[in-house]
């Protein structure tokens, strides 16, 4: 008998976008084309300004292409309001930031809750013991009470994949997710991202300018001047 | 909501010194705006007098101690309304200073005391004949502390307070003497400044003051006294309506003063609101989180104020402004429209810093880091 192919998770057809700095237009994406399939990992490397981050913010519906089209999981982010997109996001994504972007005044715990609570269907008191599950899972039960500015980069980031999984995403965006820490850290957070996608079957874009990653990925992209091309498969 | 609220919460108290110094800076304004509500409260409700009485001055109502007027004045007047006047009566009205505090003395004869002037005794008994003694209203009670038995210097003569008397209009805050006494006091030779005429119940008041006023050639004007005591205390009354006013007005600025806040705060915290967005929070929720947030530190501020504003009115009890001495008191409504007041205008203020904030795309507000 034979199987149906499953629909890509991401598909993206001629994007473009550019950007107005002063008087001139910057150029960030030229026609890019990408298709992902459900449980993939998929690197994107390249210079920085290359258009990577362009393009992971534009697959997250953070902002809106200039041309082409863009379906994530169903949605067209291109095409969605402001408020099915703030849907979207909430039920279909994951966001891995470089600089972490950890609520400040709020403890690690907190800071998973509040996904968690923005997703609906739970009290704060619920979304609190969860978040304290999920950084049980991670190896940071003993630093759930802690402020973001009391915990280490690697520990800040794995906080954050902590809140990026809570509510279980389907798809998860990493923006240079080991781009401000340590080498241990690195390998700590990239091999966690591994596993979720190993285990939970979690697809995962990770964009980096460290080429040194490509051996994590299903795939590795190259983005160059705006325009993605296949560098391994 | 309960958990934008318990969130709002922990992010408040994560910042102690920045929200103690929101809460502070809205204290002093509400308590400025309630203490003058109350003030003008109590002006509001003073005992305006009697509207059958009618006073002859012979100068400027607000400033009557510089009149003069003698028995003959009097007397034409009183044939001048026909047998329409019961009661006349001569006052000698003096501002007296008695220690730091400035005071209406009020001289009538005794018999009229209890009749015309409407002089209710509370306690003790009033003057005798040919002594130093005085008897004291409530209003001055209050405001002096003075109690029956004290002895008070008046133009370097000590006199005796023997009673406690209840008066009504411009009578409520005065020190009272018999007449006799104050003509040698004053060294009056029977001249006067004011003359209380009662005019017959069966009369028709207006009639009776036109034909008062027609026959004073210049020598007298003639006041109903509920009319006096609304000329004496309109002054004030405004000046405390002013007030008010500029207090309502400086809370209304709370809302720009918000919007600025609010704007200047999250000008820092752009990042945050961005990533709450990636997390797909809507904007409108966020923006109510903000405005929940800027709301609690008006509503703490306001607790405060209003708390210090009836600690200090219950302290000090009573507070004298010209002849009136008010008790001021403040009640629910005051309290209430304090509160939507201080409350409104720190919402809407918020409300518009943070809903401007968070119109930018959740890629701007991430990046502004």
């Amino acid at each position: 008998m034979a199987t149906t192919p499953r629909p890509p998770i991401v598909e993206a057809r001629g994007v473009g976008k550019s950007y107005h700095r002063g008087r001139t237009d910057v150029v960030a994406l030229r026609g890019v084309n990408l298709a992902m399939q459900p449980g993939e990992l998929v690197l994107v490397v390249g210079p920085s300004g290359g258009g990577k981050s362009t393009l992971l913010n534009l697959v997250g519906g953070l902002d809106r292409p200039d041309a082409g089209s863009i379906v994530v999981a169903g949605t067209d982010v291109a095409a969605s309001s402001e408020r099915a997109l703030d849907e979207f996001r909430r039920h279909h994504l994951g966001f891995v930031f470089q600089f972490f972007n950890l609520l400040g005044t709020l403890s690690a715990r907190d800071n998973v809750a509040v996904a968690l609570a923005a997703r609906g269907g739970r009290t704060w008191r619920t979304a609190r013991r969860e978040a304290g599950g999920l950084l049980e899972d991670l190896g940071l039960g003993h630093r759930a009470d802690h402020r973001p500015a009391e915990l280490s980069g690697g520990e800040q980031q794995r906080v954050a994949i902590a809140r990026a999984i809570a509510g279980e995403p389907e798809l998860i965006l990493a923006d240079e997710p080991t781009g401000n820490i340590d080498s241990d850290a690195t390998a700590a957070v990239m091999e966690m991202l591994v596993a979720l996608n190993r285990d939970r079957g979690v697809t995962l874009i990770v964009v980096t300018h460290d080429a040194s990653l490509r051996a994590y990925a299903h795939r590795v992209l190259e983005m160059v001047d705006g325009n993605l091309s296949a560098t391994r498969c | 909501m309960l958990t934008v609220l318990r969130v709002a919460l922990a992010d408040l108290a994560a910042d102690r010194i920045r929200s103690l110094v929101a809460v502070v800076a809205i204290v002093p304004i509400v308590v400025a705006h309630l203490v003058l509500v109350a003030v003008a409260d109590a002006l509001a409700e003073a005992p305006a007098g009697a509207g059958r009485s009618l006073v002859l001055l012979s100068t400027n109502p607000l400033d009557p101690s510089t009149g003069r007027l003698d028995d003959q004045t009097v007397a034409d007047a009183v044939d001048a309304a026909g047998g329409s006047i019961t009661e006349a009566t001569p006052l000698i009205f003096r501002p007296i200073k008695v220690g730091e505090s400035i005071f209406q003395l009020r001289a009538a004869p005794a018999e009229a005391w209890s009749t015309a002037l409407d002089l209710a005794l509370l306690d003790g008994r009033f003057p005798a004949a040919a002594s130093d003694e005085v008897v004291i209203t409530e209003g001055v009670a209050a405001a002096a502390g003075w109690r029956t038995g004290d002895v008070i210097e008046i133009f370097s003569t000590p006199f005796t307070i023997t009673g406690l008397v209840r008066a009504p209009g411009t009578k409520f805050a005065s020190i009272w003497m018999r007449l006799e006494r104050a003509d040698r006091l004053f060294e009056a030779d029977g001249l006067f400044q004011m003359a209380s005429l009662e005019i017959d119940p069966a009369a028709i008041p207006e009639n009776v003051r036109q034909a008062v006023a027609a026959a004073a050639a210049g020598r007298y004007s003639t006041y109903f006294e509920d009319e006096l005591t609304e000329l004496q205390g309109a002054g004030l009354r405004a000046a405390s309506d002013l007030s008010v006013l500029g207090t309502v007005i400086g809370i209304a600025v709370l809302a720009f003063g918000s919007f600025n806040l609010t704007a200047i705060a999250l000008a820092e915290r752009l990042p945050d609101l961005g990533v709450a967005r990636v997390l797909g929070v809507r904007r409108t929720p966020l923006v109510g989180f903000v405005a929940l947030r800027s709301t609690m530190l008006a509503l703490a501020g306001y607790l405060v104020g209003a708390i210090l504003a009836t600690l200090y009115m219950a302290g000090r009890g009573s507070t004298t402004l010209r002849t009136f001495v008010l008790t001021p008191r403040l009640d629910a409504a005051d309290l209430g429209l304090g509160l939507a007041i201080t409350v409104g205008a720190a919402l809407i203020g918020s409300w518009l810093a943070a809903w401007r904030a968070a119109a930018r795309p959740p890629r701007e507000l991430v990046m502004s880091r």
